[in-house]
């Protein structure tokens, strides 16, 4: 075909921006920050140039290299060496379950902060420091698989619409034929071209989506310099043969969720320090009402085992009166509302991660399909002469919305998968960074 | 001739053939079963049709001028109908037409038909109930009645067919029913070319070819290599004096020709309808002219819209290139048809005439191409 001679401008904007991106993300030079660490602290399989970067390897590279969670860990007095030997522990050892395998990663990379030894008082203050590291982790690992999906689908979906402008240019060329043997009239080549611009204008807009969204990964992975021009992959991975199945998700969140252990913590804490001293000093005799009894089971202790913990429940009124009582009893309320919380997003998250996998496996096998044999009959139709080759061109621009969508569901299938594990371990999916993080002992760190 | 009743000279119904009967009593006993029926109308196409005695058009009625003849009509449709006898002159209430001259026959129920030809001459047979959807599913037949005298008008070849039309989608085996002009399939005794059969004819023979168009427009039916007369319409026969030179006769809805000419000239001669849109196959009638447009290229682009884990295309696009290009299944090429010098590029209302010398009197058999003598075919004129 001869080269058309109306390429679209806004094309070439496109090409432009994604050039001037790449040189600015070069120019800046982020190796005076003290804290960047050597790059010989990477283990050569986290090296962003090697091959293509899939998400989990994106997550591991990010919980080491992300530079707000390299803060954090330095505040918490977690060293670099744990980190990587942390990777160099869980990396390469299959688990059926990612998430544990995540889990695992998590417990071995944050335990320097356990200290088993020392006092009650000590050890609840590191385990709410590692639970609050942990927390983090979970988020910013949440934060780059959206970005990762996001990355990989919006350049999976630029890709595309470049075939879809290379179709629509090949209809405006047609088109031109046709007019100039006599054919057509001019109208119809005017119809051709105004589809090919809206192919081009959405082109750039997904050109331009590509590149924002891998510069959202990139800044979460702490890359810069030659490691930004990092590879992935084409596309995103396969749905999985079958999604899972979590009859019991409430109580996996239960169990898991490391804002509740936090806040268990903080009861368990505050039983003791306003609670049982009363008791021991006989204050409180009178007040009490019951026990309850909270399963603790600790994210980072061995396989989940849960204990149960009672501890003691007053009445509310009574409690008010006696200002000792009443942070405790507070805690228990914003327990049982934040335990309320997640389960309800527990359920929502599983419905939604649910909803998206037959949503998507909807899309691969029955939409994507029928679009395929749709084109194959007309395919069929045009060797036939029963219709022209702008019937082709009309089909395909009905694949073009098909085909978009499944991208579409596939990145949201993915995202509601990391968002899914995101709710049974800490919540607040799409976080991860800019938040501000409270360690405990009273330094506030801006995380972003 | 008939192995009982009055003598005469029968017809050949391309496609098709001749209903038998039984002498019962004085009358002629025919039975007509109208019922579903499956249609092949080329190889390759099947068609979901209606008709009569497991085909359609249904078998060839022929009696004789006198004949008292009774026909059982029983109705084995999903839904009610009637014959009406076009051109037959009998009583008022045998004429067919359901609500008016009868009460239609209910599904499963059986009707006699009982009247005397009292003229012999060329008619045809077709449902007067909901007769558009019948007759758009194929429901009609061939009717001659034969002069009492066999010499009467006597040819040597008498060949009859029904012209007919359906609107069957590309891809699909039923008619459109309810379609009015954009009929795609235009056929001779619901056979379409290259299915129709030749009309193999012995040279020096007298040949009489009886059409009766059951299509919703006119046919001009052209004969090659021949001048000819029409000798008679369902009407009745046309008079010696009134008979006028032809070489294409246009045959009106609803109406039957009779046509006659002497075989003297050998040779493979095309006859057709003379619209040339009747000599195609299913056709898309929007598509733009391409002519001067290289477009194949342009074809190959599109199948990059679909990304490869849809495997799709490829195989289909590279087809084009070849000469055998799939299309879309019980469809029949919009122009086909080999004949010896190459491709006749014909489909529809186009058969062949084939007159040669010294066939035999009842061969109907298609005798082959035709063996042009030495410096009789067309040539290039060489540098």
């Amino acid at each position: 075909m001869r080269h058309s001679t109306t390429r679209p401008r806004a094309a070439i904007l496109a090409a432009g921006l994604l050039l001037s991106g790449c040189a600015a993300t070069a120019s800046i030079n982020p190796s005076t920050q003290a804290s960047s660490p050597p790059v010989q602290a990477v283990p050569p399989q986290l090296a962003a140039t090697q091959g293509q970067l899939s998400m989990e390897q994106a997550v591991r590279m990010a919980l080491l290299r992300n530079q707000s969670l390299r803060a954090l860990y330095y505040r918490s007095t977690l060293s670099e060496t744990a980190m990587t030997d942390a990777i160099a522990g869980t990396e390469g050892r299959t688990a059926a379950d990612p998430l544990d395998q995540e889990r695992r990663f998590i417990v071995a990379a944050t335990s320097p902060l356990a200290q088993p030894m020392a006092s009650e008082v000590d050890r609840r203050t590191a385990d709410r420091t590692r639970t609050l590291v942990a927390s983090e982790m979970l988020q910013t690992a949440n934060a780059v698989r959206r970005a990762w999906i996001a990355a990989v689908a919006a350049a999976e979906n630029a890709r595309y619409l470049e075939r879809a402008l290379m179709s629509a240019e090949a209809g405006t060329e047609l088109a031109r034929r046709m007019v100039r043997v006599g054919n057509w009239p001019r109208l119809n080549e005017l119809r051709e071209r105004a589809f090919q611009g809206e192919v081009a204008a959405q082109l750039a807009r997904a050109r331009q989506a590509a590149v924002s969204e891998r510069e959202t990964l990139t800044k979460l992975l702490g890359l810069w310099g030659s490691e930004a021009n990092f590879a992935l992959p084409d596309r995103l991975p396969d749905l999985p043969a079958s999604p899972a199945n979590l009859p019991n998700v409430e109580e996996v969140a239960l169990r898991q969720r490391l804002d509740l252990q936090a806040s268990r913590l903080t009861i368990f804490a505050e039983a003791r320090e306003f609670v049982l001293d009363g008791y021991d000093r006989g204050e409180l005799v009178g007040y009490r009402r019951g026990e309850v009894t909270l399963s603790e089971v600790d994210y980072f202790g061995d396989n989940g085992k849960s204990r149960e913990i009672r501890v003691p429940m007053f009445d509310r009124q009574q409690a008010r009166r006696d200002p000792k009582l009443l942070p405790y009893v507070q805690s228990l309320d914003r327990y049982s509302e934040l335990a309320v919380s997640v389960r309800s997003e527990a359920r929502e998250a599983y419905l939604g991660y649910r909803t998206a996998y037959d949503v998507a496996k909807h899309y691969r096998d029955t939409i994507i399909p029928l679009r395929k044999e749709i084109s194959e009959e007309n395919l069929m139709r045009y060797n036939g002469m029963l219709i022209s080759v702008f019937e082709l061109l009309a089909d395909a621009r009905e694949q073009i919305t098909s085909v978009t969508n499944y991208i579409e569901a596939q990145r949201e299938f993915w995202t509601a998968e990391t968002d899914l594990r995101l709710a049974l371990t800490v919540g607040g999916a799409g976080g991860g960074s800019g938040r501000t993080v409270r360690l405990p002992g009273g330094s506030a760190a801006a995380g972003h | 001739m008939p192995r009982n009743g009055r003598p005469y000279n029968p017809v050949v119904t391309l496609n098709g053939w001749t209903l038998p009967w039984r002498m019962k009593d004085g009358w002629k006993e025919f039975h007509l079963i109208a019922e579903p029926v499956v249609r092949e109308m080329a190889p390759g196409m099947k068609a979901n049709l209606w008709g009569y005695n497991g085909q359609s058009p249904g078998p060839t009625i022929e009696c004789v001028e006198g004949d008292k003849v009774r026909i059982f009509v029983t109705n084995k449709l999903p839904e009610h109908t009637t014959i009406h006898w076009h051109g037959i002159l009998l009583p008022s209430g045998m004429d067919g037409v359901g609500g008016l001259s009868q009460p239609q026959i209910p599904v499963g129920k059986t009707f006699v038909y009982e009247f005397e030809m009292k003229k012999s001459g060329t008619f045809m047979y077709h449902p007067h109930a909901d007769e558009m959807v019948q007759m758009a599913m194929g429901m009609m037949g061939f009717l001659v009645v034969h002069p009492k005298d066999p010499n009467l008008h006597r040819v040597d070849r008498d060949f009859v067919f029904l012209i007919n039309a359906y609107a069957i989608d590309p891809g699909s085996r039923t008619p459109r029913v309810s379609e009015m002009m954009n009929f795609d399939l235009w056929s001779w005794n619901s056979r379409v070319f290259p299915g129709i059969d030749t009309l193999a004819v012995r040279r020096g023979d007298r040949v009489r070819i009886r059409m009766g168009n059951l299509t919703m427009t006119n046919h001009p039916i052209h004969l090659h290599g021949y001048d000819f007369e029409v000798t008679g319409t369902d009407g009745g026969w046309v008079k010696p004096t009134a008979r006028w030179p032809e070489v294409t006769v246009d045959i009106p809805v609803g109406a039957m020709r009779a046509i006659e000419f002497d075989a003297n000239e050998p040779g493979d001669w095309a006859f057709h309808c003379h619209k040339s849109h009747h000599t195609m196959n299913a056709m898309g009638h929007s598509v733009p002219t391409m002519i001067g447009v290289d477009h194949r290229d342009v074809a190959r682009k599109i199948i990059t819209l679909i990304p490869d884990y849809m495997v799709m295309g490829e195989r289909g696009m590279a087809d084009m290139g070849e000469m055998e290009m799939p299309i879309p299944e019980n469809t029949l090429p919009m122009m086909t048809g080999q004949g010896p010098f190459g491709p006749i590029e014909m489909g529809g209302m186009f058969t062949v005439v084939k007159v040669r010398e010294g066939l035999a009197r009842n061969s109907y058999a298609d005798p082959g191409w035709y063996k042009h003598p030495p410096g009789t075919v067309a040539y290039e004129l060489k540098a």
